[in-house]
């Protein structure tokens, strides 16, 4: 078998699966694609699943770890026996909404968010790009030990790796793009990977069956050979063996090329109840004889590369027909994982990334700029040939290394993080966008962190210091033993902590934020996808200019298919034409078609630029009713409810102050009138009783009936300034204004002072200023200024006391001021003197009951004036201010009197 | 819009809380549903069965002995066999029913 | 020799009422109207008995009681308490700093005499 012969099958195996591509690519649109859309077909095109790292790597494993290669297979086994679980309701989900990638579900999921699906698209490259580096080396290794099997030298590795890329992109780019629209299935490349599963699985049989029965004699024979190979006993940690059945039935589900066959592919839901047993078959005949090849292996080439011994064995017994066979198994495994990895890394970075930055990019929007389906295109065949061209990349740094052999579970890792958002998100309504990205995030670092990145080897990414140590010395960040945890398999400890970090993030963020309602829609959506009959993500028709959406789509869709798309839905509502109302049904079922093209979140995003942005619908708010209205108006209930009580209180505690206020008023007054009153009557009483007794000269009988009338005119003149002032305050005193001249006025004032007896003042007046025509109550104005001078005559402590009364006019406004030469009124009693009875507890009792100056400011108020005491002043001095023409109401205001009563 | 199915009504129970599993009627239940609600059970069962036998049976067998790895070997391909048929056979019936299969989801 | 009576109050007419009383029956009466200096008065004066205005200027009758009953000397001083302001607490305040007895404005002559009688025997 020469290399030439060899590059010549498998160029010829190439062109096969091209033609069987074409084929079924011709059949599919011509209808006849019964065949090719049978649930075998579905079922073998999972076999991407295992790839080249199984296809030789398995035997490599069993070699070295006995059984636990059969982790990779037991684990989809379960997830595979289980769909009622889970398949079942993710396969539904991807067909209800369209879903075209695994990063759109986690948008679809979260709100529709792309920031989430950038996040996934991110990891999957990461993940994935190893991974195609790895296939790449298999078939170069597999050309290199043809090769040297046929004495040339002359193919470099490199080269053989380039040209698969090379090949392979050509090969993706032509039936993975065919289609724009990721739902219509690539029935050429889902063909092809069929046929290719086939290769493989009949491959591996062949090489098994001739190791088993031609090299060995036999099952019995085989057994008593493992029995007495290394390989014999059972070697398998517990926690690895654990963690790799997780691991591997996680990245079933969330490997990208695994959701692109098992999701996106899939044509029918009924499909997946012949792979829930065909596939776990499947991968029994895949994993039925590794064991066997890896211990007849041991046992006649030691010291070879058992990773290569499905190639070596049947090339050193000469049979180069089954070792042909056996390159064309391992090519197969390579290319279909590269196609699809491509196809669907393509698809997210396109409809994720590249396509949302080029929409914001170009200003007008979809439905003006460019042509939208041609820039589809265009991004998706450059981000296979970006993938490739990744893959080629890392292959080519990475040296063909040994490290590359670990890729294959480092990824599973790494695209595990996914699982908890994944599961929350189709099982749990409460999880969260922010939940989520949070999980997301901290699993992946975790991940790079403790496995990734320590995967490069020591003085990779991390020096060895770093490995044994830890960063700066911090033992505790140790990348291979955080926080302490030693002795684990590097493996284990990093699943262990990344997933345990993303799911405590994902639970606990998502417990502690707010979902948005569109996330709340879509997650009750997925949640409860088989209790609804209709998808309830309708758009309310009216605005959308059925014009504006048929240029949008055909930029999306093509024109011809446009076009029919549209005038089927124009027949559908019984009209002529190709322009359809805009009904909700209608933009419904047109976002589905776009989301197939470009992805739900950019579906959604376009049809609200067109629409007008309404892009929540009544409906859509019905939906998440039933739990955000009741919970926002509860709560708003409850704090309008507490805000009512909180202001209730305080008028009640406000009444009450008032209350306690006016009751405390109440006494001291009630206790200062009683005093007022009964001092007077004290008097009376007792001199009358001695008067009544008797035996009294006539001097003293003169003396106490003097005493009692002037108590009794002091007792008169209470009640009468009681009264007076209890008129004032209820406003119920009617004015009688005058024109008379201010110094007449002061001077009927000083003669009643004088008449009541307070002569000894001396008074000072100013004649000029006095003469000042005032219209005013004068009546009430003298008993002002008669207060005033009597108060002064009362108290004022000069030796030879003096009153100054000074009087001018301040534009229409009246002052009048009254000065003595006494000590004044003391700092502290000057704010009280206006109020009732304030004489009483500050100056010496002397006649008059404190009410004077109560009085006076009641009349001044009255008089549309004020008083005011002049503390700068040297003695005792008040300032009278008033309008020079009293503007009276016509009437008494009774609402003024009432609030004086209350 | 959350579809609610009408609640079934016992008689002398005119109210119902939501969440009570709706009582069916206990005279007469037809063969074809009641089959397909066990067949679900068991399509529910078999893989927490296997993953049971799968997970914890390699675990128990003891490291290091000779000849454990092929007994191990044929103790999983057993179980994986008996699974594989398992499922095929729920699979058979509940094939046909699936589009409609939206009965006896939780 | 007679019984001398200190009558704290700063109403004139009242003094004169209660002095002619209180003297007629042989009491010796006198009298001070101010609150703050009433205390330094009794100590000086050292009278039999006190009569004591509720409402005084500068001080309040009820301190000034208050000041007597810490005084070792003026303790058991026999302290008639008068007011016009009619209060309840007025009294009980009055009996809690130890108040002899209480009377309200106005009052009978005889019972200011049967009072002081009471307080401190005949003059």
């Amino acid at each position: 078998m020469t290399l030439d012969l060899l590059i010549f099958v498998a160029l010829l195996y190439v062109c096969l699966l091209f033609g069987i591509a074409f084929a079924a690519e011709r059949r599919a649109r011509t209808g006849r694609n019964a065949w090719v859309r049978s649930p075998f077909v579905y079922t073998l095109s999972l076999s991407v699943y295992c790839t080249a790292w199984t296809f030789y790597g398995a035997v490599g494993s069993a070699a070295r770890s006995g059984l636990e290669y059969l982790t990779i297979y037991l684990g989809p086994t379960l997830v595979f026996i289980g769909w009622w679980w889970l398949l079942r309701k993710l396969v539904r989900i991807g067909r209800a909404q369209r879903i075209t990638s695994i990063a759109d579900l986690l948008s679809a999921r979260y709100g529709k968010s792309n920031g989430l699906a950038v996040l996934v698209v991110l990891l999957a490259v990461v993940g994935t790009t190893p991974y195609i580096a790895l296939q790449l080396q298999s078939v170069s290794l597999a050309v290199e030990v043809f090769a040297m099997n046929g004495g040339a030298t002359g193919v470099s590795q490199g080269v053989t790796a380039f040209w698969t890329a090379a090949g392979l992109a050509v090969f993706t780019v032509i039936f993975g793009t065919r289609n724009l629209d990721a739902n219509e299935r690539h029935h050429g490349v889902v063909m092809a990977i069929a046929v290719e599963a086939v290769v493989k699985l009949v491959a591996l049989l062949a090489i098994g069956i001739f190791v088993v029965w031609g090299l060995t004699g036999g099952v019995g024979a085989t057994m008593d050979l493992i029995d007495a190979s290394p390989i014999a006993s059972w070697q398998v940690d517990g926690g690895r063996w654990f963690v790799l059945i997780l691991l591997s039935g996680a990245a079933v589900l969330t490997l990208p090329r695994m959701f692109q066959v098992l999701v996106v592919e899939n044509a029918d839901e009924r499909h997946l109840a012949t792979a829930a047993w065909a596939f776990p078959l499947y991968l029994l005949l895949i994993s039925l004889f590794v064991v066997p090849i890896a211990a007849v292996g041991l046992a006649r080439m030691p010291g070879t590369n058992p990773d290569l011994f499905v190639l070596t064995l049947p090339l050193a017994e000469g049979q180069d027909l089954l070792a042909t066979l056996a390159f064309l198994g391992g090519f197969s495994s390579a290319t279909s994982m590269v196609i699809v990895a491509a196809i669907a890394l393509s698809t997210m970075l396109s409809n994720h990334m590249i396509m949302p930055l080029w929409l914001s990019l170009s200003s007008g929007g979809a439905s003006v700029s460019g042509d939208v389906r041609r820039a589809m295109l265009l991004s998706r065949r450059v981000s296979i040939a970006a993938v490739l061209g990744l893959g080629y990349l890392y292959y080519l740094v990475s040296g063909g290394a040994e490290a590359l052999a670990a890729i294959g579970l480092i990824s599973f890792a790494g695209v595990a993080q996914i699982m908890p958002a994944l599961i929350g998100g189709l099982f749990w309504r409460g999880a969260t966008r922010k939940g989520a990205a949070a999980g997301l995030v901290g699993g992946f670092v975790v991940w790079a962190y403790t496995l990734f990145l320590p995967s490069f080897g020591p003085d990779g990414v991390f020096s060895a210091t770093t490995l044994a140590q830890g960063p700066l010395g911090l033992g505790a960040l140790r990348p291979q033993a955080l926080f302490g945890l030693e002795g684990l398999d590097p493996l284990v400890h990093a699943t262990l902590w990344s997933l345990v970090i993303n799911t405590g993030l994902f639970l606990s963020v998502s417990l502690a934020t707010f979902p948005t309602p569109m996330e709340r829609l879509q997650g009750a959506e997925f949640v409860n996808v088989f209790d609804r009959s209709s998808i309830p993500r309708v758009w309310s028709g009216g605005r959308a200019e059925a014009e504006d959406l048929l240029v949008m789509t055909q930029r999306i869709l093509g024109a011809e298919e446009a076009t029919g798309f549209f005038s089927a839905a124009t027949r559908r509502q019984g009209k002529l034409g190709y322009l359809p109302d805009p009904t909700p049904e209608f933009l419904t079922e047109l976002e589905r078609v776009l989301a197939g093209s470009v992805g739900a979140g950019t579906a959604h995003a376009m049809i609200a630029q067109v629409h007008g942005g309404a892009s929540i619908s009544v409906s859509d708010l019905m939906a998440v009713a039933d739990e955000t209205a009741q919970i926002m108006e509860y709560s708003t209930q409850l704090e309008a409810k507490s805000a009512e009580l909180e202001a209730t209180a305080q008028e009640l505690r406000r009444a009450n102050d008032k209350l306690t206020q006016l009751s405390i008023q109440k006494d001291a007054f009630l206790s200062q009138i009683s005093h007022e009153l009964r001092t007077p009557m004290t008097s009376i009483r007792a001199f009358s009783e001695i008067l009544l007794a008797g035996g009294l000269s006539q001097t003293e009988t003169e003396r106490y009936s003097r005493i009692i009338q002037d108590e009794s005119i002091r007792l008169t003149r209470l009640l009468d300034d009681l009264l007076d002032l209890s008129v004032l305050e209820n406003g119920q005193v009617v004015l009688n204004p005058q024109v008379e001249r201010l110094s007449a006025v002061l001077d009927r004032a000083v003669a009643a002072a004088s008449a009541a007896g307070e002569g000894a003042l001396v008074l000072r007046r100013d004649e000029a200023g006095e003469a000042i025509e005032v219209d005013t109550d004068t009546g009430r104005l003298s008993q002002v200024f008669i207060n005033l001078i009597s108060n002064a005559a009362k108290y004022c402590d000069a030796d030879r006391p003096v009153l100054r009364i000074a009087a001018r006019l301040d534009g229409e406004t009246v002052e009048v001021d009254f000065f003595d030469n006494g000590s004044g009124i003391p700092v502290a009693g000057q704010g009280l003197i206006f109020e009732k009875f304030a004489r009483m507890e500050t100056t010496s009792g002397a006649g008059g009951a404190g009410l004077g100056l109560a009085i006076c400011r009641e009349i001044m108020d009255r008089l549309g004036g004020s008083i005011a005491y002049l503390p700068e002043a040297e003695g005792a001095a008040f300032r009278l201010r008033f309008p020079r023409r009293l503007s009276q109401p016509d009437a008494p205001d009774p609402r003024r009197a009432r609030a004086a009563v209350a | 819009m959350p579809t609610r199915r009408p609640l079934p009504r016992g008689r002398g129970e005119p109210f119902r809380a939501e969440t009570d599993p709706p009582r069916r009627p206990a005279l007469f239940l037809a063969p074809q549903p009641y089959r397909q609600r066990r067949l679900i059970d068991a399509a529910r069962a078999v893989p927490l069965f296997g993953a049971f036998l799968v997970l914890a049976v390699p675990l128990l067998i003891p490291r290091g002995v000779e000849g454990t790895t092929t007994s191990l070997l044929v103790f999983l391909l057993l179980v994986w066999i008996g699974m594989v048929i398992a499922a095929a056979l729920i699979a058979r019936f509940l094939r046909g029913a699936m589009p409609e299969a939206r009965d006896g989801d939780r | 020799m007679a019984k001398t009576v200190l009558l704290v109050e700063d109403e004139p007419n009242i003094v004169e009422a209660i002095g002619f009383i209180l003297s007629r029956s042989g009491y010796q009466v006198h009298s001070h109207g101010d609150g703050a200096t009433a205390v330094q008065t009794v100590r000086r004066e050292a009278p039999d008995m006190l009569i004591l205005d509720l409402m005084l200027p500068n001080r309040g009758g009820l301190e000034i009681l208050r000041d007597l009953r810490a005084d070792p000397d003026l303790k058991s001083l026999p302290v008639l308490m008068l007011t016009a302001r009619g209060q309840k607490k007025d009294r009980e305040q009055a009996e809690l700093f130890g108040v002899s007895a209480f009377m309200s404005k106005p009052f009978a002559n005889g019972d200011v005499l049967e009072r002081v009688r009471a307080l401190i025997g005949e003059a």
